[in-house]
């Protein structure tokens, strides 16, 4: 028999054989994805996220994936490598629980403080614990975070870590996203809300956040990983966001200027005040970075961080750094962008500037002492 | 080729007023189509997508006289199933796969 009648035999055999050659192909196919998002392209990789009781704090479970590398994008461009510590937290380092002897400085944000953007060696953390050793600065955050849930994860750091220093990074949102009543953004979130007698109440989060078993098992998956992450695809009974929560409600499109946030923003503080009656806090603005310098003491900041500046003043031992001055000052000077890869966050020379004004900051105003050798 | 390109410049053109929101939309687009035919100074953000359809013309006029593009039954099932898997790799990494609506929908 030759072979051309073989050929044509063999395609007439039906349905099974045609079968059999796609499940083949598709075996061949998967285990070729899987080398490709892992040798060629590396595919996002993200700790999984979990929530402690009783503190209804959400972070990474430090229980399993440890590491892993963080890329962006259809081309998986921008490699970072994170680490999850003993605490849950991305972080190259782990965190002492109870008594210290050195002083520890608690750094609260959104994802500029996660730092999925940088190589954990180049976070704002590990910065700072450089520059004002022997101090150590513990960083927690998480990507969405607004001014509450770091609020409510500051009562966990207080009975945990006891710091004697507190930073809060603050952003374009971070009150106005704390305001229940301007839209709900995670169920698994603290936020604040009008009480009956017109005053602010802390509002606990609504829902329990458990891991369901399909992101255990996807994660297992360079493929899936790629489509969930890199390239944004909503996966069957799964969303398509990476670490942070997706919002489960938009925020109303409402702004009605600083003023309309001062009162939020002035009972936030007071809690955290509250809570750490003889700490220094000190807030950060994360706000514009390639001011004209000239150009800055005319430029409001944005309407939530100006409004934490306002009450920040009414608050004893609270401060606040205004980072315009040394990113503007630097941009002047050496020309260096301050954008990680995804255009957006900070890159390890924007963290450096950050954390080296920050340290001077807070030895200038004698809340720290300057760095041993 | 030639009446390829002109069939091609005429469909693209055609396109601009069903992918426009409105007539209005479609004639500033056609307006500054003819004062700043070059773009404005984002050019460098296409080379990408530019040298990936010239490839895939370059492959259309290659195999101009196949009865289709994947005409490749007679080359051995090796190369054959690697060409399929690189064709799937490339609808993963560069196509567009969130929902999308029909060009004429708008129109």
């Amino acid at each position: 028999m030759c072979s051309s009648e073989s050929t044509a035999r063999q395609r007439q055999r039906g349905p099974f054989w045609l079968a059999l050659r796609v499940l083949v192909f598709a075996v061949i196919f998967v285990g070729f994805a899987e080398i490709w998002f892992r040798v060629a392209m590396p595919a996002d990789q993200a700790p999984l996220n979990y929530e402690s009781h009783p503190s209804t704090l959400s972070r990474f479970d430090p229980s399993s994936y440890t590491s892993g590398v963080h890329t962006i994008g259809r081309l998986c461009l921008g490699q970072t490598r994170w680490h999850i510590n003993n605490d849950g937290w991305n972080c190259a380092y782990d965190y002492s629980v109870g008594p210290h002897h050195r002083l520890v400085i608690a750094l609260f944000g959104d994802s500029y403080v996660e730092g999925f953007a940088t190589n954990t060696t180049n976070h704002l953390e590990a910065y700072m614990s450089r520059f004002l050793r022997p101090a150590v600065t513990y960083a927690f955050g998480q990507s969405g975070w607004y001014l509450e849930q770091c609020v409510a994860t500051a009562r966990y750091v207080r009975h945990r870590f006891d710091p004697d220093v507190i930073v809060v990074l603050v952003g374009d949102g971070d009150v106005r996203d704390s305001i229940q009543e301007r839209g709900e953004h995670s169920a698994f979130w603290w936020q604040i809300a009008t009480g009956q007698t017109g005053a602010f109440v802390e509002v606990a989060p609504r829902a329990q956040y458990r891991l369901i078993w399909k992101a255990r098992a996807v994660r297992e998956s360079a493929l899936a990983n790629y489509l969930r992450y890199n390239a944004a695809v909503s996966l069957p009974g799964m969303n398509s966001a990476t670490t942070g929560q997706s919002p489960s409600q938009p925020a109303a499109a409402v702004n009605n200027g600083w003023q309309s946030l001062l009162p939020a923003a002035s009972f936030m503080i007071r809690a955290l005040r509250q809570q750490n009656p003889r700490t220094p806090i000190v807030f950060v603005a994360n706000d514009a970075r390639y001011l004209p310098v000239r150009s800055i003491p005319q430029t409001p900041l944005s309407d939530d961080v100006h409004a934490v500046e306002i009450a920040c003043r009414t608050v004893h031992g609270c401060y606040f750094l205004d980072t315009r001055w040394a990113f503007s000052r630097d941009w002047k000077r050496n020309h260096v962008r301050f954008e990680a890869a995804d255009g957006g966050h900070w890159n390890a020379y924007a963290n450096r500037l950050v954390a080296g004004t920050l340290a001077d900051f807070l030895v200038r105003h004698r809340i720290v002492e300057p760095a041993t050798d | 080729m030639l009446a390829g390109i002109v069939v091609f410049a005429l469909v693209t053109f055609a396109w601009i007023f069903f992918r426009a929101p409105s007539l209005a939309a479609a004639g500033r687009f056609l307006s500054q189509l003819i004062l700043h035919p070059a773009g404005a100074n984002e050019l460098q953000r296409f080379v990408p997508v530019l040298l990936l359809s010239a490839g895939l013309l370059l492959y259309e006029w290659l195999t101009r006289r196949w009865e289709h593009g994947l005409a490749i039954a007679a080359v051995p099932m090796a190369a054959r199933w690697l060409a399929y898997v690189g064709i799937c790799m490339a609808i993963i990494i560069f196509g567009y796969l969130g929902a999308t609506r029909a060009i004429y929908v708008q129109f």
